[in-house]
């Protein structure tokens, strides 16, 4: 009877230390980091988004999320993610300057730093970089 | 009075070892018990159970004395050092180890032993991304000298090269990304590159009687030692209870054929 508590103590700790098949999954972060001299914009599948918008100086978060992935977002699916993705300015006279594509939906351009810690569990996150320059911009004829 | 507050002690103890134990980061070796003062003499035939809130261990083992000079040990353990997968599954990581061992009993106060062994181990196993094991050679000299009758100190150290083999169980999906990203994930960099030297000291304190033996180790990994090994486990404390089923039962008369015990 003396040792009731001692036992649930015990069940306690063993139930908190058991996870079943418990692998996190990692939180895929974009930043664009805008170095150019303009305004830019960011549109996903010809929807402009607001929260998105790129700042000049010290870039914008995507977090994907409700994307469908394994452990981490693959290359291919990055690279999917990006595919209806278009960058670019606006100019006075509403003319519109896009990013060439080729810089930014090729996951190889992006650089990647992983972090892992805890917050009751283990957290990992992938923040992927790319910096955008005025000399990306496509020229027009 | 006195009473409940040993108990109250105890179980803060034990709440606080096990919180402090329970892993928080993936590892692939930890500091696993090392067997010491192994003989007395020929025909010592012990089995044993260690275990420790350190990772979860429970093992088993078997050591029989083929000379008075010469035994070997056979050892299984399971633990849980390997993050993520099923912590719910008895097998989610083992260890098997035999070992050939020398020893000398100098006087009945002062041993000294030499373990060489090769262990087996699997990690998270029936996991479906990878397969992880290791293959482990080891040598581990012992010294032990008991001041008051049973009650002794052992020192010792195993020396260990790791070999690990890593197992991507979708490579054939994978391409370079994925293999850096199953890398950042599973912490699997560092046993994937290299073989390992790996140093462990461990002092054991030991409370032998003639046919049961509990021994309390402490083992670590330190860092000065096992530059760059972050894939382990610092430290272990565990507990070992033997019996000496060869006395006892098997061969249960001394050399000058006197019965050890009677009833």
């Amino acid at each position: 009877m003396k040792k009731i508590p001692l036992l649930i103590l015990s069940l306690l700790i063993l139930s908190c230390s058991s996870d079943y098949n418990y692998y996190p999954k990692v939180f895929e972060v974009l930043t664009i980091k805008n170095e150019t001299n303009f305004e830019l914009y960011f549109l996903k599948n010809n929807i402009y988004n607001e929260a998105i918008k790129i700042e000049r100086a010290g870039g914008s978060m995507i977090e994907i999320s409700g994307y469908e992935y394994d452990l981490w977002l693959s290359e291919a699916q990055f690279e999917d993610f990006l595919s209806d993705v278009i960058i670019f300015r606006v100019n006075d006279e509403n003319d519109t300057v896009y990013i060439d594509p080729v810089y930014y939906r090729k996951k190889t351009n992006w650089t990647l730093h992983t972090e892992s810690y805890h917050d009751w569990g283990e957290m990992k996150t992938n923040y992927n970089i790319l910096n955008l320059n005025s000399s990306m911009f496509l020229t027009k004829e | 009075m006195n009473t409940h507050f040993t108990k109250l002690f105890v179980a803060i103890i034990y709440t606080v070892v096990a919180l402090l134990n329970s892993s928080c980061t993936t590892s692939y070796y930890l500091p696993q018990t090392q067997n010491i003062v192994p003989f007395d003499e020929k025909n010592d035939l012990h089995i044993s159970l260690n275990g420790s809130l350190f990772n979860e261990q429970l093992g088993a083992g078997i050591s029989y004395a083929i000379t008075d000079n010469i035994g070997v040990s056979s050892s299984f353990m399971r633990f849980n050092t390997s993050n993520y997968g099923n912590d719910d599954k008895f097998l989610k990581d083992y260890i098997i180890t035999n070992e050939y061992i020398l020893y000398k009993k100098w006087e009945n106060k002062f041993y000294t032993a030499l373990n060489t062994g090769y262990s087996y181990a699997d990690f998270n196993v029936g996991n479906p991304y990878y397969k992880i094991n290791m293959h482990r050679f080891s040598t581990q000299p012992s010294v032990s000298y008991f001041a008051y009758k049973g009650i002794g100190l052992g020192l010792s150290s195993r020396f260990s090269y790791l070999n690990y083999n890593v197992n991507m169980l979708q490579n054939s999906t994978y391409n370079d990304y994925d293999r850096l990203m199953f890398h950042n994930y599973f912490f699997t960099r560092e046993i994937s590159m290299r073989n390992w030297l790996v140093i462990e000291p461990a002092a054991t304190l030991l409370i032998h009687t003639e046919f049961v033996n509990l021994d309390i180790q402490c083992s670590i990994i330190p860092d000065l030692l096992n530059k760059g090994a972050n894939f382990v486990s610092p430290i272990n404390f565990s507990m070992t209870w033997s019996f000496n089923i060869g006395k006892f039962l098997l061969f249960p008369h001394d050399k000058s054929g006197k019965l050890r015990w009677s009833l």
